[in-house]
């Protein structure tokens, strides 16, 4: 058992389920709703009968009510491939906590939860390409393979994430996309989302940040190294500076929830000091 | 621009160190971040909110050297020469005279005129020479060629407001006089009275407000058969008429009171009658709040008359007799040398061309044609002696008193006497106090002289009675503020002193003879009060606000002494300016500056 993944972690997690607006079109029988309508035993919904129809799903009563013939729709619950990317780009080596526990915290426990709902489960490390990859894993017993992937995931390099995403090898096919990463790529995240929905999935977005980003805590004049690139500014920290800095960080908070908003994503902050059932939750209850 | 302190420019050199200062400020601690990208967003936002960032990144460094420069600059006490004199000499005139306490100009002309004058030291050169006048009844040097600012500062508010009239006569001399002592002496004048003197350079700071003011310019008696009748005389110096009431008091009580409307400019009689003889007392008042409020009062003394007994003892002076019976107010009594023995309690002996063995012990002496005797040495007679001009007070209201003596006793002058009438061969007419006791000596039988046959020689007689019987104390009193007196006091009087209106008592004598009273700058009623072996002598007198002078507040600017009509076109004088305040102040708020902007953040 690792630092990363303890015990008590991991009872926690049996405790949660994920939830996903997306209802999956195909795919192997699993435990997530389906928007087709098939054999179970949970109701959907009613249309009239045509010909062809399995007469064995004629609603009599409806019948006897209205003198027209009614097939009852049932759900089918099918599997759903979740797709969970995790930035391990420099940047995410950061911070304090460092982002980097918490979000590979937060992406076992995703993955444990979707392994334990008969989900189909890969994961992707991007940076400026997709670094590794580990797709389609199922069951609970494949949760051991998570944490072996996600403790030797390596930090390093400069973000791209569209261009990451796009060699990651995602297959079309209707799922849901958890993206893990701090958003420090301009320009980038409306390509990613579009590419994912392209793709057809059900975005959700963990953005984690670490406290000292979100409140620099800084008060003399410093050089700012940029931890990906080796880039530097010098910088006197005036509070007239710090306060634009918290100008701009909102700015690019509701700029990243502008577009989620538009696209549908489903949005979620973190800050790498929470605790990952607190994170789970959030996730839970979107 | 001068530097007094160029040395304190030194001070300079603080600045390169603030520089250096802010140069190993600038180095950077490395500080690893996540990202640039919000870093470089911020950079950018504050750079574009704020066209002068670069500036302002080191705006801290720019005040603070700012603050460096302006502190070494006011520490070099640097100094505006905007036309100050290059002597650097300057006299200070304050107006110390009695219209200084009019209040028409806040809080009054006198403390404003002190404070313009401190301003103006405070902006002197620092070497400048300052010479502090004084200027009231007579002009006095208060602090000379000083260039300790602190003692003059201090020598300024040390000053009082007199009620003398100013007399600008004694100021102009005195200024001609510093003026050719020390050419280029710049004079700055602070008061209501100008004063322009050909030759010096004068500016006048006035100090006057042009308020309404009201005086009682006289208050005189008279006796009219048993009762006493006053007269006073009321002016309105103000700018509209007015209905004043006036009241009269006697003795401190209230005796009557009246209106009396006055047109701007107007003077009116007043007259009171039936005024109790008893009355010692008047005092005539303006109930009326005004400018100046010291001449709404004017007090008189009533002195009952004594009539003096005056003994003359003389074989035939018809001409003494003559001119001794013309007076009024004294009683007049002869002897013959033969009849003289066992004289006393006369106010005064005239012993014309001898002396009785033993003189009286009591009153005044006036011996005539002066045989040998103990009280002078008399050493042979001088023929025809050639008069020198006398200025002595017995000759005074005498304009052409010219005669000759045909024969003349010479005579030695005592210790005891001053000259009153000299020759080329010795005194001829000499006075003085032995004892408390007036003596004046006539060197001369009145038969050898034109002198008594002249119209000036009952003036003359009138004048000796007046100093040798101390009853007939007129002269003083009505005296203005200032002036000083010299008491014709009671030959008996063992102890004198002077009680003035606030009752504060000064000794004048003993030692006899009395010392001359200074003591009348205040102004109200004064006793003289004289202890004889008979019982206390109370005299009465008064001294009032020289009201005729110097109560015309609107006209007082206007005055100046005679030879105004030749003066120098006025100009003010240039004191320069010291920067050094200013410097500090703007330090000051460079400093405010930067306590703000770091606070700020700016």
């Amino acid at each position: 058992m690792s630092e990363l993944f303890d015990g008590e972690f991991l009872k926690k997690l049996q405790q949660l389920v994920i939830a996903s607006k997306i209802i999956l079109a195909d795919g192997s029988g699993g435990n997530r709703k389906s928007r087709s309508k098939g054999s179970s035993v949970e109701f959907s919904d009613y249309r009239e009968y045509a010909a062809g129809d399995d007469f064995r799903r004629v609603d009599w009563n409806a019948y006897g009510r209205f003198e027209k013939l009614f097939i009852k729709l049932f759900m089918e619950e099918r599997e759903s491939p979740v797709n969970i990317f995790i930035d391990t780009s420099k940047s995410m080596d950061w911070g304090e906590p460092n982002k980097n526990t918490a979000s590979r915290r937060l992406a076992a426990a995703l993955a444990y939860i979707s392994l334990a709902n008969y989900d189909r489960v890969s994961l992707f490390c991007l940076s400026n390409s997709a670094e590794k990859v580990k797709p389609a894993m199922r069951g609970k017993y494949s949760f051991g393979e998570v944490l072996d992937f996600l403790e030797n995931v390596e930090y390093k390099g400069p973000t791209d994430l569209y261009e990451a995403m796009r060699s990651s090898g995602l297959k079309a096919a209707r799922g849901i996309s958890i993206l893990i990463s701090d958003l420090f790529s301009p320009g980038e995240l409306v390509d990613v989302i579009k590419y994912l929905a392209y793709r057809k999935q059900d975005i959700h977005l963990c953005h984690i940040l670490a406290p000292q980003e979100i409140d620099p805590e800084i008060n003399e004049s410093l050089r700012l190294v940029d931890i990906e690139t080796g880039g530097f500014r010098d910088v006197t920290a005036t509070p007239l500076l710090i306060k634009t800095y918290r100008k701009v960080f909102n700015s690019f908070i509701s700029s990243i929830e502008e577009n989620c908003h538009k696209y549908g994503v489903n949005y979620m902050r973190f800050e790498s000091s929470m605790p990952v059932e607190q994170m789970i939750k959030a996730v839970v209850a979107s | 621009m001068t530097l007094y302190s160029p040395l304190a420019l030194l001070f300079l050199l603080t600045v390169p160190a603030v520089i250096v200062l802010y140069l190993l400020k600038q180095r950077h601690r490395d500080y690893t971040v996540s990202s640039l990208y919000l870093w470089d967003e911020a950079l950018k936002d504050l750079e574009a909110n704020a066209p002068w960032q670069k500036l302002k990144k080191n705006l801290l460094m720019v005040l603070q050297i700012m603050l460096m420069v302006l502190l070494a600059f006011a520490l070099s006490r640097p100094f505006l020469n905007t036309g100050a004199n290059e002597a650097g000499n300057y006299v200070i005139v304050i107006d110390t005279s009695f219209n200084m306490q009019a209040t028409d100009v806040a809080p009054n002309r006198f403390e404003a005129a002190k404070k313009e004058a401190l301003n103006f030291i405070k902006n002197l050169r620092p070497k400048s020479l300052v010479t502090l006048v004084s200027m009231g009844g007579g002009s006095v040097i208060e602090e000379n060629l000083s260039s300790d600012r602190n003692k003059l500062i201090e020598k300024i508010n040390s000053l009082k407001v007199t009620n003398s009239a100013v007399n600008l006569d004694d100021a102009a001399n005195l200024l001609r006089s510093v003026a050719r002592q020390y050419p280029g002496t710049a004079v700055a004048l602070f008061g209501s009275h100008e004063l322009k003197v050909p030759g010096v350079d004068i500016s006048f700071s006035n100090l006057s407000g042009n308020g309404d003011n009201y005086a009682v310019l006289l208050l005189s008696h008279a006796l009219s058969g048993k009762n006493l009748t006053a007269l006073a005389r009321i002016a309105n110096y103000g700018k509209s008429s007015a209905t004043l009431p006036v009241s009269l008091y006697a003795d401190g009580n209230v005796l009557d009171a009246k209106n009396v409307s006055l047109d701007p400019g107007e003077v009116s009689t007043v007259y009171w009658n039936s005024i109790p003889e008893s009355t010692r007392t008047l005092e005539c008042r303006i109930e009326k709040k005004d400018s100046l409020d010291a001449d709404n009062h004017c007090w008189d003394s009533v002195n009952p008359i004594k009539t003096g007994r005056v003994m003359l003892a003389t074989e035939k002076n018809i001409f003494v007799e003559k001119a001794l019976s013309l007076m009024n107010n004294i009683r007049l009594y002869k002897t013959t040398p033969t009849e003289n023995t066992g004289l006393k309690n006369y106010d005064l002996y005239i012993f014309d061309g001898f002396l009785p063995e033993k003189l009286p012990t009591d009153g005044s002496l006036m011996i005539i044609n002066p045989p040998a005797n103990n009280l002078f040495k008399v050493d042979g007679e001088i023929e025809q002696p050639v008069l020198k001009k006398s200025t002595h007070e017995l000759f005074k209201y005498i304009n052409d008193f010219t005669f000759t003596i045909g024969k003349a006793k010479k005579m030695v002058l005592p210790n005891w006497a001053r000259t009153v009438l000299d020759s080329r061969e010795g005194p001829v007419i000499f006075a003085g106090a032995l004892e408390n006791r007036r003596i004046i000596v006539l060197g001369f039988d009145l038969h050898n002289s034109d002198m008594v046959l002249k119209p000036a020689f009952p003036i003359m007689m009138s004048n000796v009675l007046e100093w040798l019987i101390p009853s007939r104390i007129k002269n003083i009193e009505s005296v203005y503020p200032g002036q000083d007196i010299d008491f014709n006091l009671d030959p008996k009087a063992g102890r004198v002193r002077v009680i003035t209106p606030s009752g504060k008592a000064a000794d004048i004598a003993p030692p006899f003879p009395a010392a001359t009273y200074t003591g009348t700058g205040e102004i109200g009623q004064y006793i003289l009060e004289q202890t004889t072996s008979d019982g206390t002598l109370y005299h009465y007198f008064s001294v009032n606000a020289p009201a005729q002078k110097d109560s015309n507040l609107i006209a007082a600017a206007a005055d100046s002494p005679q030879d105004s009509k030749t003066a120098a076109p006025q100009k003010r004088v240039g004191t320069g300016f010291s920067l050094q305040a200013i410097l500090l102040w703007l330090a000051i708020l460079v400093l405010a500056i930067e306590w703000w902007v770091y606070s700020n953040g700016i």
